[in-house]
């Protein structure tokens, strides 16, 4: 197929936030200062699971400084969360407290030291109970109990079959059953979280927050605290990275709102570093059990796959992570057969959440180790496999996700390729070794949050009056992925004019409805909102265009800033054009040459029409299948990964080395290649750092043993290898101008990969991350006795 | 508490200041003179994002009390550009998409400054070496060793996953 | 995130350094690099009236050498050790410097706070015993001086009485012949506390093979820095053979310690063995050439 070409869409721009972010001009969320604010701190639990008895604020109170202290008594018991269907949250524990972190009391002052202080002096009395800190303890018959409203500790419990698995094993020849276990993870955005919060005497609440999801914030701000949505205003300033766990809303913000609203006083808080960990919210400890079968030709029949998930002590997401962990594994290999038992358990740990891959990058781990042991098996080559097994455009799955475009079979090859695996696989020299693996991931939700028919995107874009810039004011979350400069570039696509003359204005709930940054979203439903839009401002100016030149609007396009007419070489602009000059005497740069400028035109359009404001809108169709869970996992379009990983083992210390990375991603068209490959190679560092070094730890008493970044390690640039990233470009017909996912499915397979190559090199499956030195060696040493045995 | 009064260079600016004693340098540079562009990401010395130039050479701001750079040459972020001419790592940053979210770009500028100036053509090794205490969880560090490859050696071509090519280590 | 309230105090010689602690005995804390010191303020682990910053001082700094030895002002930073030659011995500890924490931390970690600190995973520490330095402590009116071998107590403990400042450290000039590497094992390869570090220094007979004197020093393995004394007892006098490096190695992973914290004392133990071997081989091509 010959791809279209492009002005603007499909190079290698650079951002359009990148000169503030490289000279520190870009304000982080607490880089904000307000005259007057105050400095918020919160109460947390020190205790893992106890009844309170009672909560005594009054000699923090009486503390010079201290402006205000709330508890639940005074912001109330409205349950909040995630998912409404799960909302088991409030800001305040009031009768118990369920984690070490859970909050209780938030303080304002008139400078930090004082509301730590403050803290001190607020005097909580306890009565410890019982605790379960692992998922296992948390299921026995007599385990003590987090929530009365969700008995046996079951957060949520999910039992889907596809097609018939029972009968699809009888007609396999190789039945194999292979376990893993990931260990909890932390999103490792360097900034932590932060916002200041204001309240006006006209009763409007503005919250500057750090958070990929601004809507979501503003429904549960409105929700608690009772103001209208209207009055509710949440902007993201520039956020230091996100990968799921800014995904909803935090007790930080509701503190500083409620803190905001009583003493009405500007309130910022930051969470400390250590806080960051106890909020969580991040990646979520999976246990997988899961038995594939398949027939002597290496063609899959059928997957029976169990999986426990440790919460903590909350929802948050939970209830999408554990539908994600099974629905994620119905592609990109044709799988006829699919059983999935899944349930998430609370334990007296912080909350589990979303974070890059949600839900499926542990379960794509352990699934495409059965692929190789299965290759292995049936003496195959991995990669032959998996292309023998490999769904194609216009496949579904057996959980009724439609691959409306899917380059896997590209992206395999490239990798193949790009790694020179056919000279590698089974000849690297003994230490050595290289595997393979794939993933995907949705291009967006097919379903908000909430049950709603919402827009999932809307946008607005406005002509400045003089027609030579274009304004973009958009609810996107820009959290470093790329999505300013993402909308900016088909807004000046669409529109037919240079890059430079749009200005994105974006992140704030005022502007538009925006679902956030999620589940991949932006690109494909904030760009199909903001293409929306752009057309509508175009055909609004051509409309003007039209009637002045006389010409019929169909005849009329905008190029590279130019009117196009077509069908005549020239028409006669003099007369707009000396008007254009006339009203701008003195200015410079104005327009000339033999065409109509945009800017003429827009202006010609402003004149006859008022503010030239376009707006547009998205929400994708219905999608998926009808059985329950059947939203998680449907997208309007899908992006994959393939990758292969070179390792070298020490088997004398079991530390590995991972050596290089080939990574090839079908994103559909790449609107910035650059941004493209930034988000593959983010991917393959996150993937690497939870397969090899990254794990939250806990001591005994439920008590965090990793609260700092120095503790929880991820990976720095002597632990990258420099790696190789291949754009693969499919033509999503559902996406805007062919565009799809490219932020998540790339870490899909990076952790498989390696644990393939691992094993490639050691001849032992480790079925346990991280794969630290100790957990290597001493998984070479037990295979080493075995043998010898 | 006794206040502390201390003289330093602040980039390339004689700045006199009356400090808390446990204030940190990083706290002082944020809160004290509203130079933002130093981060502050952990406090501990795990991330890199408060690094500045302590008489030319990178250090977390976070580890120092602010006293102690009495008489010392500082330069944060802030102080990079001449003008509104960018320097050239910065341009570099921006061009090779070396910046995501942004919050270690300053820090990681930084550290490569000093690295340039103390080796003026380094090896793939000697970048990763010399970032390898400023963490950046967005972009796997790859575009940002492109770019400061890039601008140590402006006539190589090497665009992206190239630099194995361009720069084998010595 | 806020530090205690305290007194800055930042002398300017060493005298007057001595004289303000002599005041403030254990009221005052020292402040070196202030890479350990700090974190320890903000997690409020230490709350001292008084703060006393040694880098106005300038006799705290650089290094020289005379016959007996070579001299290191307990100020000097990873950072400037890192990039020192010490010879194919004293290598072991610019080794060792070089694999401080980052570029970040090591310009402002000094050696003389690496050793106070006395962390049991202290990266100089081991270097420093293999090499039979010791350190000078001064206080007002006196000054003593600790082999280093003597010097650390317990974790986080060393012999320092509250009013002492350590000066010098003093590295023993070796005989011709001698070498030393340092060996680190930990998870990531910059930003990283030991599993396990060994630094070895040997010194070989004028035939270039047999081991006249050496010395196995272990890191991260015991409640401090240790030396394994049976290790390098087994090997003097011998052959610098694969068979004897490798029967050191067991003989120190026997003489270690471990408390099984952060891995397994299984795990030490075989690190301590494997790590042994490696720098011994090293220390030996070092004394080789």
């Amino acid at each position: 197929m010959k791809k279209k070409q492009f002005d603007v869409l499909n190079t290698r721009a650079p951002r359009v936030d990148a000169a503030i972010k490289a000279t520190g001009k870009a304000q982080y969320a607490d880089d904000l200062n307000r005259t007057g604010q105050l400095y918020g701190a919160i109460l947390q639990s020190p205790l893992a699971h106890a009844k309170i008895i009672s909560i005594d604020t009054a000699v923090a109170s009486r503390l010079p400084g201290v402006k205000a202290i709330i508890t639940a008594k005074d912001v109330g018991l409205t349950k909040y969360g995630v998912s409404p269907a799960r909302y088991d949250e409030t800001l305040f524990a009031h009768d118990k407290v369920r984690y070490v972190g859970d909050e209780i009391a938030a303080v304002a002052a008139i400078d930090l030291e004082t509301a730590h202080a403050a803290l001190e002096l607020i005097k909580v009395e306890y009565e410890e109970l019982p605790f379960v800190l692992t998922a296992e303890e948390a299921l026995n018959d007599n385990a003590p109990q987090l929530h009365d409203d969700y008995p046996g500790n079951i957060s949520a419990e999910v039992h889907q079959e596809f097609g018939d698995t029972a009968a699809a094993f009888k007609e396999c020849d190789f039945i194999h059953t292979h376990k893993l276990v990931n260990k909890r993870q932390d999103g490792g955005f360097i900034e932590p979280h932060s916002c200041i919060a204001e309240y006006d005497h006209d009763g409007r609440l503005t919250l500057h927050t750090s958070t990929q999801v601004a809507h979501y914030v503003q429904r549960t701000v409105s929700m608690m605290t009772g103001i209208p949505i209207g009055r509710v205003r949440i902007v993201r300033p520039c956020v230091g990275g996100g990968f799921g766990p800014k995904c909803e809303a935090t007790p930080l913000e509701m503190s500083a709102c409620f803190l905001a609203i009583k003493t009405g006083c500007p309130v910022k808080i930051t969470y400390s570093r250590e806080q960051v960990f106890l909020h969580s919210r991040a990646r979520h400890q999976f246990y997988h059990e899961m038995t594939t079968g398949f027939k002597k030709d290496g063609t899959i029949m059928a997957l029976s796959h169990k999986c426990t998930l440790d919460g903590g002590a909350y929802c948050s997401f939970g209830i999408a992570t554990v539908y994600y962990a099974g629905s994620l594994l119905g592609a990109p290999y044709r799988l006829p057969n699919m059983k999935y038992d899944g349930m998430r358990v609370y334990t007296n740990k912080p909350a589990c959440g979303a974070q890059r891959g949600h839900g499926g990058v542990a379960a794509r781990a352990c699934f495409e180790q059965q692929l190789d042991i299965i290759a292995e098996e049936l003496k195959i080559d991995p990669i032959e496999l998996r292309q023998m097994n490999m769904m194609e455009t216009g496949d579904t799955t057996c959980n009724a996700l439609n691959m409306s475009s899917l380059g896997m079979k590209e992206s395999l090859e490239a990798v193949q390729k790009g790694s020179n695996w056919k000279k590698k696989k089974g000849k690297l020299p003994a230490g050595k070794g290289i595997g393979a693996a794939c993933g995907f991931f949705v291009s967006g939700a097919g379903y908000p949050i909430y049950r709603s028919d919402t827009f999932h995107s809307t946008a607005e874009i406005k002509v400045a009056e003089d027609g030579g810039t274009v304004i973009l004011r958009s609810g996107i979350a820009e959290i470093g992925q790329g999505a300013d400069t993402m909308v900016a570039m088909i807004t000046a696509e669409t529109l037919g004019i240079p890059l430079a003359d749009v200005r994105v204005d974006s992140g704030d709930t005022d502007y538009s409805v925006d679902l956030g940054a999620y589940s991949s979203r932006q690109t494909l439903m904030s760009g199909h909102a903001t293409k929306d839009a752009a057309e509508n401002v175009k055909a609004q100016i051509l409309a003007v265009v039209a009637e002045k030149l006389e010409v019929d609007v169909k005849n009329l396009d905008i190029k590279a800033g130019y009117i196009k007419i077509k069908g005549r070489k020239k028409a006669d602009i003099k007369p707009f054009r000396d008007y254009y000059r006339k009203e701008h005497r003195g200015w410079s740069n104005l327009p000339d040459g033999d065409e109509m400028s945009f800017t003429e035109a827009a202006r010609m359009a402003y004149l006859e029409k008022g503010t030239i404001v376009g707006t547009g809108k998205y929400k994708p169709p219905i999608l998926g299948g009808k059985f329950k869970g059947a939203a998680v996992g449907t997208s309007p379009a899908y992006g994959g990964s393939a990758q292969v990983v070179e390792v070298t083992v020490d088997r004398d210390t079991g530390k590995i080395t991972i050596d290089a990375m080939t990574d090839a991603h079908d994103c559909g068209l790449a609107i910035n290649k650059t941004m493209v490959e930034g988000q593959m190679q983010g991917s393959l560092s996150m993937g690497l750092g939870e397969a090899m070094f990254e794990e939250v730890k806990f001591d005994e008493k439920g008590q965090l043993l990793t609260p700092s970044i120095g503790e929880y390690r991820i990976a720095t640039a002597l632990d990258m290898p420099n790696v190789d990233t291949i754009v693969i470009e499919s033509n999503e017909p559902n996406g805007p101008y062919g565009a799809k996912e490219v932020g998540e499915g790339a870490i899909m397979p990076t952790i498989p990969a390696i644990l393939n190559a691992v094993y490639d090199a050691t001849g032992v499956r480790i079925t346990e991350l991280p794969l630290t030195p100790e957990r290597v060696l001493l998984a070479l040493k037990e295979a080493e006795a075995e043998k010898t045995a | 508490m006794k206040k502390c009064h201390i003289t330093f260079q602040l980039n390339g600016i004689t700045c006199e200041v009356l400090v808390n004693p446990n204030q940190t340098l990083v706290r002082m540079l944020r809160d004290d003179l509203g130079l933002t562009g130093t981060k502050y990401g952990c406090g501990e010395g795990d991330c890199g994002s408060c690094t500045v130039l302590l008489d030319g050479e990178p250090v977390n701001s976070c580890l120092m009390l602010a006293a102690q750079v009495d008489g010392h040459q500082i330069t944060t972020i802030e102080g990079l550009a001449d003008g509104d001419k960018l320097h050239p790592l910065q341009t570099s940053f921006i061009e090779k998409g070396a910046i995501q979210c942004g919050f270690c770009t300053p820090g990681m500028i930084l550290s490569a400054k000093n690295l340039l100036e103390t080796q003026p053509n380094p090896s793939e090794l000697e970048v990763r070496t010399a970032i390898s205490g400023n963490l950046c969880r967005c972009t796997g560090y790859q575009k940002i060793v492109e770019a400061i490859l890039a601008t140590a050696s402006p006539d190589c071509q090497c665009s992206s996953g190239d630099a194995k090519n361009c720069h084998e280590e010595d | 995130m806020l530090l205690p309230k305290f007194d800055y105090n930042a002398p300017s010689d060493l005298e007057e350094a001595c004289q303000i602690m002599a005041n403030y005995g254990d009221q005052a804390k020292l402040l070196a690099g202030g890479t350990d010191l700090l974190i320890a303020l903000r997690k409020k682990s230490v709350t001292p009236a008084q703060i006393v910053a040694l880098d106005r001082i300038e006799d705290l700094e650089g290094g020289w050498g005379d016959e007996e030895g070579f001299f290191l002002g307990s100020r000097t930073t990873a950072a400037e050790i890192a990039e020192s030659d010490y010879g194919p011995a004293g290598q072991a500890l610019a080794q060792a410097a070089s694999q401080v924490g980052s570029p970040l931390i090591r310009n402002l970690a000094t050696i003389g706070g690496n050793l106070a600190t006395a962390m049991p995973a202290a990266d100089m520490a081991p270097p420093l015993l293999a090499l039979q330095a010791s350190v000078v402590l001064q206080k007002y009116g006196a000054r003593r001086e600790v082999a280093i071998s003597d010097f650390f107590v317990a974790p986080g403990e060393q012999v320092m009485l509250a009013e002492e400042i350590m000066s010098l450290i003093f590295i023993p000039e070796l005989p011709a012949g001698s070498g030393g590497a340092f060996e680190k094992l930990g998870v990531r390869k910059a930003l990283e506390r030991s599993i396990v570090s060994v630094a070895t220094v040997i010194s070989l007979d004028d035939d270039g093979k047999t081991i006249n004197q050496v010395r196995i020093a272990l890191g991260a393995v015991a409640p401090t820095p240790m030396l394994a004394v049976n290790a390098a007892a087994g090997l003097c006098g011998k052959k610098a053979t694969a068979k004897n490096f490798t029967e050191a190695g067991k003989t120190a992973a026997q003489e270690a310690q471990p408390r099984g914290l952060r891995t397994s004392a299984l795990y030490s133990r075989l690190m301590v063995e494997t790590l042994t071997v490696r720098a011994l081989n090293r220390a030996f091509d070092a004394a080789s050439q």
